[in-house]
């Protein structure tokens, strides 16, 4: 059994690594926000993996927060990128 | 082979599903051309990877399972991540960071005023 619990963690390590690659390569700003909340999954998903290893449930709440606050981030940069949009286009329509 | 044995393995079992979930994503966020087909692997592991994990979780738990704790962490995910996926999605689409040559059908293009 303790095989299935190394391949469980190598697992999620690939996929945090993974995702860290798409947060370098990231061609827009969006790209990286999805990646950030890819690897707040595997967060999520590693916390509960560790809590099932040792039968402890005290790191219960960080998950709650985490799935709690976790979309914040990726609403406001959506939101910024948008504003940034918009100031653009209406900078256009008054220059020329 | 006990009562606790048997939920032990079942729950490995779930939890290396769920893990392979959030490998799958993260495989797929590198491959996967843009931004629209990423958002698509990335919605994996945020909802059937957690339910996995956490089903896992509780029979490891077992006699004192935490039932509440693990409900009210899933209904969370439920309710936050459908907001950003779709702000992230309108953005993408409104600001033209997607790849057009990828779509098949866009029904969202006959349905906007064009400016």
């Amino acid at each position: 059994m303790i095989y299935l619990w190394i391949v469980i963690g190598v697992l999620l390590g690939a996929a945090s690594l993974l995702s860290m690659v798409r947060l370098m390569l990231g061609p827009t700003i969006l790209d990286r926000a999805l990646s950030v909340d890819v690897l707040l999954a595997s967060a999520i998903a590693g916390i509960g993996a560790f809590a099932a290893f040792h039968r402890d449930p005290t790191v219960l709440p960080i998950m709650l927060v985490l799935a709690l606050l976790g979309f914040v981030s990726s609403v406001s940069v959506s939101r910024f990128v948008a504003k940034r949009h918009r100031e653009a286009e209406q900078a256009e329509r008054i220059e020329p | 082979m006990t009562t606790v044995q048997v939920l032990d393995w079942i729950s490995v079992v779930l939890l290396l599903l769920g893990a392979l979930l959030s490998f799958a994503a993260g495989v797929g966020l590198v491959r996967f051309p843009d931004l629209l087909s990423r958002m698509h692997t990335a919605a994996k592991p945020q909802i059937m990877g957690l339910v996995l994990i956490l089903a896992g979780l509780g029979l490891r738990l077992f006699p004192d399972t935490h039932m509440g704790m693990l409900v009210l962490v899933l209904l969370f995910q439920i309710l936050t991540v459908p907001v950003a996926s779709h702000i992230a999605g309108r953005v993408s689409y409104r600001t033209g960071r997607i790849r057009r040559d990828l779509i098949a059908v866009d029904e969202l293009e006959e349905q906007i005023d064009p400016r």
